[in-house]
């Protein structure tokens, strides 16, 4: 008797299986023909995917994203949504048009012409001379030692310049040019020289590229 | 008055009595020479001095290496100062007076106000940032206050 009932259940749930797959949606089903009295139950061809079923699903999500896609539905504004992420971002916007914004663990070395860029970016960030020349990550890298440290652009660049850098490549930090690089910036006429001779820009544009960082630089 | 603004009154003070600019300082170590349809911008760091000519185009700012268009392409050709173990503050001053005599001498026509040179293929301008254009902005409107317009 157990057995029977058993296989009745299977049976059921079979034929409910069949109706669920091969029942047209509730909307191709609509009622037509009352005229005579009766009710006959049309079938719509147009209507008769079954959602369930669509090969191009309804890109609902797509069309109404929901609210926390938007960081600022949480955090109150992108700048809180930063903080919480431990990242940072500067409001000045630099001559390349780059988003000072950092990546989370990440440090980000940013390059630029001091007169053009870099002096403003240093200014936001408070203007605070270091020698730590370590990994900030989610935060900025800049080059901003103590002035008196410079003697002549041979001796900075080999005692200052470089090494810093070198950590930067060494991190394989995200590397944000400030100023757009082109020959204008990357060179100047030293007027005692009669010279074109490179910028420290143009310096640390070279070792990058020198260091591999190469194909990794997008401005 | 700090040494920067010194030094560009001192050496650039008979090159802008001659052409008519008037000298405003714009921030640290970036001084400007404002004439009527275009201004010179000083920027002094410890790299050097270099000039950039500005003039505003279509609601912006541009710039354009001034040094380098004369040494490209006026036959400037500077060097006969030999470079020494100086000070940055000696530099600065000797490498102002080189621009104010070789811009005299290479550019009389850019410093009167003409601009056919800027068609030039070889002239490449930049955007300055909006910080930049906001002190220039205020720095004419101090020249304009200055000169009673």
């Amino acid at each position: 008797m157990r057995t029977i009932f058993q296989w009745l259940r299977w049976v059921c749930l079979l034929l409910l299986g069949l109706a669920w797959t091969t029942t047209p949606s509730f909307a191709a089903v609509g009622a037509l023909n009352q005229a005579n009295g009766g009710v006959t139950i049309r079938y719509d061809a147009t209507q008769t995917q079954n959602r369930g079923y669509d090969a191009e699903p309804s890109r609902a999500w797509d069309n109404n994203p929901p609210e926390m896609v938007d960081a600022s539905a949480f955090f109150g504004s992108p700048a809180q949504f930063l903080a919480a992420n431990n990242v940072a971002r500067l409001n000045y916007v630099p001559t390349s048009g780059a988003v000072l914004e950092g990546q989370a663990g990440r440090t980000s070395t940013i390059l630029g012409s001091y007169q053009m860029d870099m002096k403003h970016i240093v200014s936001e960030m408070g203007n605070v001379k270091s020698l730590d020349f370590g990994a900030k990550p989610g935060g900025f890298n800049v080059l901003n030692v103590p002035d008196n440290l410079y003697k002549s652009p041979a001796q900075f660049w080999s005692q200052y310049n470089q090494p810093w850098l070198a950590g930067a490549v060494q991190r394989g930090d995200n590397v944000i040019f400030a100023t757009t690089p082109k020959m204008d910036v990357f060179t100047r006429i030293n007027p005692s020289t009669g010279k074109f001779e490179l910028s420290g820009f143009g310096k640390e544009y070279l070792f990058l590229r020198q260091n591999g960082m190469g194909s990794k630089l997008s401005y | 008055m700090d040494i920067k603004e010194k030094i560009v009154r001192d050496e650039f003070g008979g090159m802008c009595k001659a052409f008519n600019l008037v000298i405003e300082k714009i921030g640290d170590g970036e001084m400007a020479l404002i004439g009527v349809a275009f201004l010179l911008l000083i920027w002094m760091d410890r790299e050097g001095v270099s000039v950039k000519y500005v003039r505003s185009a279509s609601s912006r700012f541009q710039a354009i290496d001034l040094g380098r268009f004369i040494a490209l392409k006026r036959g400037w050709v500077a060097g006969n100062l030999p470079e020494t173990d100086e000070n940055i503050e000696t530099r600065l001053r000797r490498e102002c007076s080189s621009y104010a005599i070789n811009l005299q001498k290479y550019a009389e026509d850019i410093l009167q106000g003409e601009i056919k040179w800027m068609n030039e293929v070889s002239v490449s301008p930049s955007v300055l940032s909006n910080l930049s254009e906001k002190a220039v902005e205020a720095a004419i409107e101090r020249s304009k206050k200055s000169k009673g317009i």
